[in-house]
């Protein structure tokens, strides 16, 4: 039985439970065209000889934004609902709280641990995910970032009433 | 005297002199849009295909009126918008800027791509800490053009300053 209250409850049933993924890495491809889409192109985070001489870090470093922006990157293939499908549609409800502690290299290995914190029916058919993610690097004892995200999961027939403009978005 | 030291007390000077803005609106931004071209490619760099950011026609489908910007656009543009209202977030090898933390933020309203939003920010609180770091924090509120609902809502946006070591 496939439908958005049983892949709810699927996810009920994984609250506590830490899913992690692969380690992966950033590259200096994505990092520059990040850097470009957040009109933030400097050198900290994509000149390696500035940063050589400059840097605290020794080396160009994951533009701090990007490690959120990467959430579906890390829970899609980790199972989590995030995108759209014939029963279900997926709005980004907010974060609770993003707390940067360490810069990650670019380059860098890194992985991010997944746990489900809550899964509230908000209103009938209407269920608000919360899980927390913290992104972790080898050299680190601590998270690098770490933060807390809630998805809003609507059957698609209900979306267009978080729709904001009269007669949609347009 | 060397021009590093010149640097830093003009950096220490701008620091301090925000201060005097705790508490009031510290500005709001130019108009924006999220292009279709930008929301193409940041789905591309993040895996993140999903008809709702990038297919306008399966928006006009289930009543959105086409597609919509991901969640997480207009925070990548925070470093962006404290710099519009002065405070230097490109750092120097005098001054190193670094986002520290985020409190709530909601999302009470989808942008539509190419439609208009703008950011509005007060400035919060200005502090040395033990580390001598100057922690700056900011409240955002993202406006879309015509919505009362708001895109984005931050409660708290805490970066910090760390004025480098003199180099001589």
């Amino acid at each position: 039985m496939v439908g958005l209250p049983a892949l709810m409850d699927e996810f009920r049933a994984r609250i506590g439970a830490e899913s992690v993924t692969d380690w992966i890495t950033v590259d200096k491809v994505m990092n520059d065209v990040f850097c470009h889409l957040a009109r933030d192109f400097q050198p900290i985070y994509t000149d390696s000889r500035w940063c050589a001489e400059h840097s605290p870090f020794g080396a160009p470093i994951v533009h701090p934004s990007l490690l959120l922006a990467m959430e579906v990157w890390f829970i899609r293939p980790l199972g989590f609902p995030s995108e759209t499908t014939e029963y279900s549609t997926a709005f980004h409800y907010g974060f609770n709280y993003v707390e940067w502690r360490q810069p990650v290299r670019v380059g860098e290995p890194l992985r991010a641990c997944v746990t489900v914190r809550a899964v509230e029916e908000r209103q009938p058919g209407e269920y608000l995910m919360t899980h927390t993610v913290a992104v972790e690097v080898r050299r680190g004892r601590e998270p690098a970032v770490e933060y807390e995200s809630c998805g809003l999961f609507l059957p698609p027939e209900n979306a267009g009433r978080r729709a904001v403009l009269p007669g949609g978005t347009r | 005297m060397n021009s590093h030291s010149i640097d830093v007390t003009d950096d220490v000077m701008m620091l301090e002199s925000l201060a005097a803005r705790v508490g009031r609106p510290l500005g709001t931004s130019q108009w924006r849009i999220v292009s279709q071209l930008e929301a193409d490619i940041h789905s591309s760099l993040m895996g993140d295909y999903d008809p709702m950011h990038d297919d306008p026609s399966w928006g006009e489908r289930v009543g959105l009126g086409g597609a919509v910007a991901t969640g997480s656009f207009v925070l990548d543009l925070l470093a962006a918008f404290l710099r519009e209202y002065g405070l230097p977030t490109t750092s120097t090898e005098r001054l190193l800027w670094y986002p520290v933390r985020l409190g709530k933020i909601r999302l009470p309203a989808p942008l539509p791509i190419g439609h208009r939003f703008r950011d509005h920010c007060d400035l919060i609180a200005v502090e040395r800490d033990p580390a001598d770091r100057y922690i700056v924090t900011t409240r955002h509120v993202v406006e879309i053009e015509g919505s009362e609902r708001p895109y984005i809502t931050v409660s708290s946006f805490v970066s910090a300053y760390t004025v480098m070591p003199e180099v001589t």
